[in-house]
């Protein structure tokens, strides 16, 4: 049987995971059942895995994805909530490419809070954005042909003024 | 810098993902725009069940759990809590009229309720914690409890109706979580607390700690309560106000205007902090 995750770190029993890329990583099993599908797939396989492998997530975004679970492994307590605010307030500025393969990433390892976090930033960097700005900000290409976005402005001009 | 890496395409992003990040915008401005984006960000959004996919044409704002806009060209509001979107309406043959949404089946927002409001001026309008409290022209103070409306009721009651006092100008009404609080503008400001319990308004020298009031005579409903620990630039328990190009600031335990000219930096910061009033926390400073 997998230990038990809920802990501390003292135990620290390792699991192994593997990027798309082909890239080992060794992580406190208590920080990699942050993840619910990774959870899920350790009770599945038991003591008998040997590595498991993440074949939607490179290398480069796990290792973002894994320091948040390590930072959020333990119960914070009340002091440290600041603190962590702040951290995680920084964890999420990052460039859109890399905020747009964590978003992903932590979707598919179905890891809620995080979701939670990615997804307010991504909301917060829309608000008060115009439609041209959103586009030039995640650098999407208008697809509409001029009568389509015609209409969707004529439905709501007052947003558009 | 921002490193430039390989540019990811965001309107390929799965639609759950999108949908997750559209429910977190509270303001309707920001779905509208959202749909006007690109074809997947717009199917995204009118699939999405968020106040916005029926109801755009029919309003200018909304703010969640909070405070609410006037639009005082049209006089239309609305309000939109965690369980329902409130739309006030002008219709030139009935007057103001008040409709109560609730989410419908996947995407669509149904009526529960409509009614006609015997008020139809309303200074300023806030919602707390599922109560629309709007201050009446008349200094009334009618309350409607949205909380925990069944289903079928044909219109939200009304459970209080502060009576009026004696003054002779209002500004409006600011929540302090739960409390809704009264400012008026004459020679001095005096601010009311509301008993809710009494149904009667207290005159107050304290606002609650850490706090201070921004008000703006030339734009209705934009007085606001902040706190001094996002803009430390401001003392506690004082009134900023804007009258005739002047800014002033007023303290309530010195019950004294101590300064009708404020320097230009401040001055500045505080105007666009209420243009902006509904982006308040991207002003916040750091």
């Amino acid at each position: 049987m997998a230990s038990s995750t809920s802990g501390s770190s003292s135990s620290s029993k390792v699991v192994k995971i593997r990027s798309s890329d082909n890239e080992n990583f060794e992580v406190e099993e208590a920080a990699a059942a942050r993840s619910e599908t990774i959870k899920k797939l350790l009770e599945d396989v038991g003591d008998d895995a040997d590595v498991i492998p993440l074949p939607n997530v490179d290398a480069k975004t796990l290792v973002k994805v894994m320091e948040w679970c390590k930072k959020h492994m333990d119960d914070v307590d009340e002091l440290n909530k600041e603190e962590m605010k702040t951290w995680d307030a920084e964890f999420v500025d990052m460039d859109q490419s890399c905020l747009y393969n964590v978003l992903l990433a932590a979707n598919f390892l179905n890891i809620k809070e995080l979701l939670d976090q990615l997804t307010q930033k991504v909301a917060d960097m829309i608000k008060g954005k115009s439609p041209e700005e959103i586009r030039a900000t995640f650098n999407i290409k208008n697809d509409f042909t001029p009568e389509e976005e015609a209409e969707i402005r004529k439905q709501n001009a007052w947003a558009f003024e | 810098m921002v490193k430039r890496s390989v540019q990811q395409n965001w309107s390929e992003l799965p639609k759950e993902l999108l949908q997750l990040i559209f429910k977190r915008l509270a303001l309707i401005i920001d779905t509208v725009r959202v749909r006007a984006v690109c074809h997947s960000w717009n199917l995204a959004m009118t699939s999405c069940p968020v106040p916005g996919a029926e109801m755009t044409s029919n309003f200018h704002h909304a703010a969640l759990n909070g405070r609410l806009s006037a639009d005082s060209s049209c006089l239309r509001t609305l309000v939109a809590t965690k369980i329902a979107v409130i739309v006030m309406n002008w219709d030139h043959r009935e007057g103001l009229r008040i409709s109560f949404y609730k989410p419908g089946d996947g995407n669509t927002w149904t009526v529960n309720s409509t009614g006609r409001l015997e008020n139809n001026l309303f200074e300023d309008i806030v919602c707390i914690n599922g109560k629309l409290f709007g201050l009446t022209s008349s200094g009334t103070l009618p309350v409607w409890d949205f909380s925990n409306v069944p289903a079928k009721v044909p219109i939200p009651t009304k459970v209080v109706d502060v009576a009026k006092f004696q003054c002779d100008s209002h500004q409006g009404i600011d929540s302090f979580g739960r409390i809704p609080l009264s400012t008026f503008y004459a020679v001095e400001f005096y601010v009311f607390k509301l008993d809710y319990s009494e149904k009667k308004w207290v005159r107050t020298q304290t606002l609650p700690a850490g706090r201070a009031i921004l008000i703006n005579e030339l734009i209705r409903g934009s007085n606001m309560c902040v706190s001094i620990q996002d803009f430390p630039e401001l003392e506690e328990n004082s009134i900023y106000f804007i009258d005739n190009d002047c800014l002033g600031v007023y303290n309530l335990k010195q019950n004294k205007i101590l300064d009708l000219n404020l320097k230009n930096g401040i001055l500045n910061d505080i105007v666009q902090l209420w243009w902006s009033w509904n982006h308040m926390l991207m002003l916040k400073r750091v």
